[in-house]
């Protein structure tokens, strides 16, 4: 009996000290954590929408039922405070865990403008390449005839893309490039369907 | 073994003789997985070097505390802890390399290295041995994942540490995918054993010379040991 109790007690004992730390350290990092976050999504935003100055969260441009979509966008701004587009967060599974992308839209929601891979887990060498390179530039218009991609909804096609909503998939890569495009086409469809193509240019 | 072994001896046995990378082969999780980039391999090697140390220390320290039966409950749980006090401050401090070590990071709770130290060393040294171990053990992973990491960022990117090396270089991209991590493994493995053969011929030859000289050959290979057998 002595000896349970003293077992109980040493391993209550470690806890509790460990748990005490814990919570010390988590008080000092998660701020910090959510700001590093923050800062991430941020400069995502200001990327896919080349040329914006400033952002709005969608909740104060065109407020819905809440959480009921988890649409996470943003209204870019440019200095003289002109709507040059929308910042739409995406999340979705990619080949081997999450892939979280942030991506632009024209303010019709036609076209895209940019596309930002917030965190990927894909293949070193092959998914990866859906970070930089010819595939995220297909979104930015580059590459490809001037009204760049219309944004819905858009399909992975193997070889050059020829229709306006075709995205070349990377060679080796079609299930990264697959799921980016079906985030995007997600994303795309969540903003539509809260702002309505009529005020989207508001 | 205690007291005769000398303060340095206890801290270079991890870089070579008991290398937990490349003699033990502890610890091929971590090795195989995130050894694709340079950098990778030192912040690796950095957080585990905190963590054994801090729990080699810690463990040191409650061993008479400690009941027996509960022993590998409370390690685990100290080791937690200071995996996750690095990985919380990895994710504030440094973002970019915490997102690109992924989950080997609190994956360092279940490093057999860790609790290899522990069971083996610090449950039976004291706090300033536990240290020494902890120091010459993390260093051996350190530099075995950085050299690892380094010939496969070389390979598989052209690049050392981020920096281009051969810009006319087409990168072999399966040294970057897991096979590229074993064959890469494999080889520097063999190396290693290669080197020790070599090494140890030599020793035994040493050793049958100076029992050649101390005993004349009255006895031969009698001084040395075994490992002089046969020389008669």
């Amino acid at each position: 009996m002595k000896t349970t109790l003293h077992l109980i007690a040493t391993l209550v004992a470690v806890g509790l000290v460990a748990g005490a730390s814990l919570s010390l350290v988590n008080g000092w990092a998660q701020p910090l954590i959510d700001a590093n976050e923050t800062k991430v999504k941020m400069a995502g935003v200001m990327e896919v929408v080349p040329g914006g100055a400033a952002s709005k969260p969608i909740s104060e441009v065109a407020p819905g039922p809440a959480s009921a979509d988890n649409l996470e966008a943003y209204q870019v701004l440019d200095g003289q405070g002109q709507v040059l587009g929308w910042a739409v967060f995406g999340e979705g599974t990619g080949f081997s865990d999450k892939i979280r992308l942030m991506v632009g839209v024209s303010p019709d929601l036609n076209r895209t403008l940019g596309i930002k891979i917030l965190k990927d887990s894909e293949t070193p060498g092959l998914g990866t390449k859906i970070r930089e390179g010819a595939y995220p530039d297909q979104f930015f218009g580059r590459g490809r005839p001037a009204p760049g991609l219309e944004a819905g909804p858009l399909t992975v096609v193997k070889g050059a893309a020829e229709a306006p909503n075709e995205v070349q998939a990377i060679t080796g890569a079609t299930i990264s490039s697959k799921a980016v495009v079906s985030i995007v086409n997600e994303s795309v469809s969540k903003l539509r369907s809260r702002i309505g193509q009529g005020e989207a240019g508001r | 073994m205690k007291g005769q072994v000398s303060a340095r001896q206890e801290v270079l046995k991890g870089l070579w003789d008991q290398n937990p990378t490349l003699r033990q082969l502890l610890g091929m999780c971590p090795t195989l997985a995130i050894t694709t980039s340079a950098i990778n391999g030192v912040a690796m090697g950095l957080a585990v070097i905190f963590v054994l140390i801090c729990s080699n220390l810690m463990i040191s320290l409650v061993r008479r505390l400690v009941p027996n039966q509960v022993r590998i409950a409370a390690y685990i749980v100290i080791i937690a802890t200071f995996v996750t006090v690095v990985d919380l401050t990895m994710k504030a401090r440094f973002p970019e390399l915490s997102s690109s070590l992924g989950a080997f990071i609190p994956l360092i709770v279940v490093n057999c290295i860790i609790l290899g130290r522990a069971e083996a060393f610090a449950s039976k040294n004291g706090p300033w041995r536990s240290v020494l171990d902890a120091v010459g053990m993390g260093a051996g992973f350190t530099v075995s994942l950085t050299f690892l990491a380094s010939l496969r960022e070389i390979l598989g990117n052209g690049t050392l540490f981020g920096v281009t090396l051969f810009p006319a270089w087409e990168p072999w991209v399966v040294m970057i995918l897991p096979a590229g991590g074993f064959l890469t493994l494999g080889l520097i493995l063999g190396g290693v054993n290669l080197i020790n053969r070599s090494h140890e011929a030599s020793r035994r030859r040493a050793l049958v010379e100076a029992s050649r000289a101390a005993a004349g050959f009255a006895l031969p290979g009698a001084a040395a040991g075994t490992p002089a057998r046969g020389e008669a």
